[in-house]
């Protein structure tokens, strides 16, 4: 997708919240109102964060009467796409080794931790 | 500029052959301890960094003065400083070669150092990020089983600096991070008290020891000499060895059951951050999993070093060391001093020059004939030359300075070391060799006694000035000047001293 996750700050992200939380699109009076008596932000405030996101695509402006709110993703896309850059930033291999980590677990499948268990039984019997 | 690149491939060269002797010692290696493992690839990273070792007078064993067999492959010939390089005129044929090679090692030298900052850029950058990614989604745990575990993990371990812990539910196992505030973060879940102090434990020894900076430093030197597949197998020897000797460092006073214990809560940290990939294709564990088996393997077969191990150790430390400085002089490491060649011999590989070839005391025939100084010199340049101001200095044949009656003057007070002549009824061309029959006359009425004793003249021009206007004034005159005049020179040197050799520039 086009949406680059990462550039939604924590901010926009409340209002992305209010947005999946409701069952389809909102209007922009109701985003205000959730925030405003949630959160004690200021109206212009508000304002401001939701023509951001419709400006970067995360949610499409919808003119019936008044405007109204779709998200373009869906809370676990969301997610799941923070989570994998994350993980890209961290552990996606130049700075790796930078990090003194207990395990470099990165990689690991249930089929490999099921080997590493069963040489760690090996290793115990051996040693008993 | 220059010799910084071709430094650097000497270095690259000494410290991989280190990093080859390691890798031989293997099998005898293996019985060592793993901190001994982990710190002898610092004497190669030093090897890499550092241009350490006795300096060499004269030539390393294979090579030449900025040369070694790496250059010579990489096609850049040497460059000796000399006084008055010159910069050559693109057009000879001779001085191509020159300019080609002197550019080429600049151009060297600049790309490596370019590309080695880009990559330590890069490295910080992404570094930032990782860090600023790890922070953003970290909670700090101010109070609960974490901090009061931490805290008395630290007292045992005798740490006092002050360390945050936080959790974190994106990383997939506990990490230390921060070189100037080092914090612990930990995946957000439930963790027992044994857990907390293995975890703390092995992550405050990596603390302790500074294995960040050790990281680091393996990193400066992989941006350094990105070009030597080597550093990198190196980068993961040492990564490697990092973990199995802090692993060491915990178990070091643990009983069985405790290995035990620790090796369990490693493999439940690998369990907590599995992926449930099934679509790999690997027959076997990967790096990470087989580092973790190794890891595995060494805790149950942890043993206590034997005393013949240690004295074994010690001494294989102090082989290699003394293989780190041969390996340094037999590629050439050590930042060399200018050579102790004759002081004023401006020797440029093929440049203009002027040539003295050689000057001789002569006498004219005949009753009346008196002593002259003969020269010859060659115009290895590309214009006329019609003018010449020299300096010449007379020596007896034990190499003393000599005062003259240089210009005949018949006078005691006009007896000088030095005499600077100038000559301009002469006009050499290019290329010509000019031994005209004459020279300096000196003595002409005979009464210098001096002059008798006269074995050596020796003649460094001071200005040269060529038909179309062009002048050279030689920079080093007054340094001949200082070298030579009024001083007992060595007889060898007086001996050797023609062809002298002058690099000119107009």
């Amino acid at each position: 997708m086009n949406l680059k996750v990462n550039k939604i700050s924590d901010a926009e992200a409340e209002i992305m919240r209010v947005v999946w939380e409701h069952p389809g699109p909102v209007t922009y009076s109701y985003i205000r109102t959730v925030l405003t008596q949630q959160k004690n932000w200021e109206s212009p405030t508000v304002n401001t964060l939701v023509k951001r996101l419709v400006k970067k695509g995360a949610l499409i402006q919808e003119k019936r009467e008044v405007y109204y709110y779709t998200a373009v993703i869906s809370e676990e896309e969301f997610t799941k796409a923070k989570t994998e850059s994350f993980l890209q930033k961290v552990y996606g291999g130049s700075v790796k080794g930078l990090m003194s980590a207990l395990i470099t677990s990165g990689n690991l499948t249930s089929e490999d931790l099921a080997e590493l268990h069963a040489l760690w039984e090996e290793e115990g019997k051996n040693h008993e | 500029m220059n010799n910084l690149f071709t430094l650097c491939l000497s270095l690259s060269l000494s410290g991989t052959l280190l990093a080859f002797a390691l890798v031989l010692l293997r099998p005898i290696l293996r019985q060592f301890s793993k901190r001994w493992n982990y710190y002898i690839w610092l004497l190669v990273l030093m090897r890499m960094l550092l241009p350490f070792g006795p300096q060499i007078k004269g030539e390393p064993i294979l090579q030449s003065v900025g040369q070694n067999p790496l250059t010579e492959a990489a096609g850049l010939s040497p460059l000796k400083y000399g006084n008055g390089f010159s910069i050559s005129d693109p057009g000879g044929p001779m001085s191509a070669v020159s300019l080609s090679s002197m550019l080429e090692s600049h151009i060297f030298s600049a790309a490596w150092l370019a590309f080695a900052l880009l990559l330590l850029l890069r490295k910080l950058y992404l570094y930032g990020q990782a860090a600023s990614a790890i922070r953003s989604q970290s909670k700090e745990a101010a109070e609960g089983p974490l901090p009061t575990v931490l805290q008395k993990v630290k007292a045992a371990m005798g740490i006092k600096r002050s360390i945050t812990v936080c959790t974190n539910s994106f990383i997939k196992a506990p990490l230390l991070t921060g070189l100037v505030r080092p914090t612990m973060v930990l995946p957000a879940q439930v963790y027992s008290n044994t857990e907390l102090e293995y975890i703390f434990m092995h992550e405050l020894t990596h603390y302790r020891r500074g294995d960040l900076f050790y990281k680091w430093l393996v990193e400066i030197t992989l941006c350094l000499h990105w070009f030597n597949p080597m550093v990198y197998w190196i980068r993961k020897q040492v990564s490697r060895h990092c973990e199995l000797s802090c692993d060491e460092a915990v178990i070091s006073r643990f009983d069985s059951d405790r290995r035990k214990s620790y090796g369990n809560v490693l493999l439940d940290a690998a369990g907590s951050g599995i992926e449930n990939k099934r679509d790999r294709l690997a027959l076997s564990l990967n790096e990470d999993g087989k580092l973790l088996a190794e890891r595995l393997r060494a805790i149950s077969h942890y043993k206590q070093a034997s005393k013949s191990v240690r004295f074994l150790t010690l001494t294989l430390t102090v082989v290699l060391l003394c293989a780190a400085i041969a390996a340094g002089m037999a590629t050439g490491c050590s930042l060399k001093e200018d050579g102790q060649s004759a002081p004023m011999q401006s020797a440029a590989p093929a440049a203009e020059t002027m040539v003295l070839e050689r000057v001789t005391m002569e006498r004219y025939e005949g009753e009346d004939g008196h002593p002259y100084v003969h020269d010859v010199r060659t115009n290895n340049t590309k214009k006329t030359i019609i003018r010449v101001q020299c300096g010449m200095l007379a020596f007896d044949k034990e190499g003393n300075p000599l005062k003259i009656d240089w210009r005949s003057t018949d006078s005691q007070s006009d007896k000088t070391y030095l005499c600077l002549s100038e000559d301009t009824l002469i006009e050499i061309l290019p290329g010509e060799t000019f031994d005209e029959f004459g020279g300096w006359s000196l003595n002409i009425f005979g009464t210098d006694a001096n002059v008798a004793k006269i074995a050596y003249v020796l003649y460094c021009d001071k200005e040269i000035e060529c038909k179309d206007g062009s002048l050279w004034k030689n920079p080093d005159f007054e340094n001949w000047r200082t070298s030579y005049e009024g001083k007992k020179i060595n007889v060898k040197l007086l001996e050797n001293y023609y062809p002298y050799v002058q690099a000119v520039a107009f």
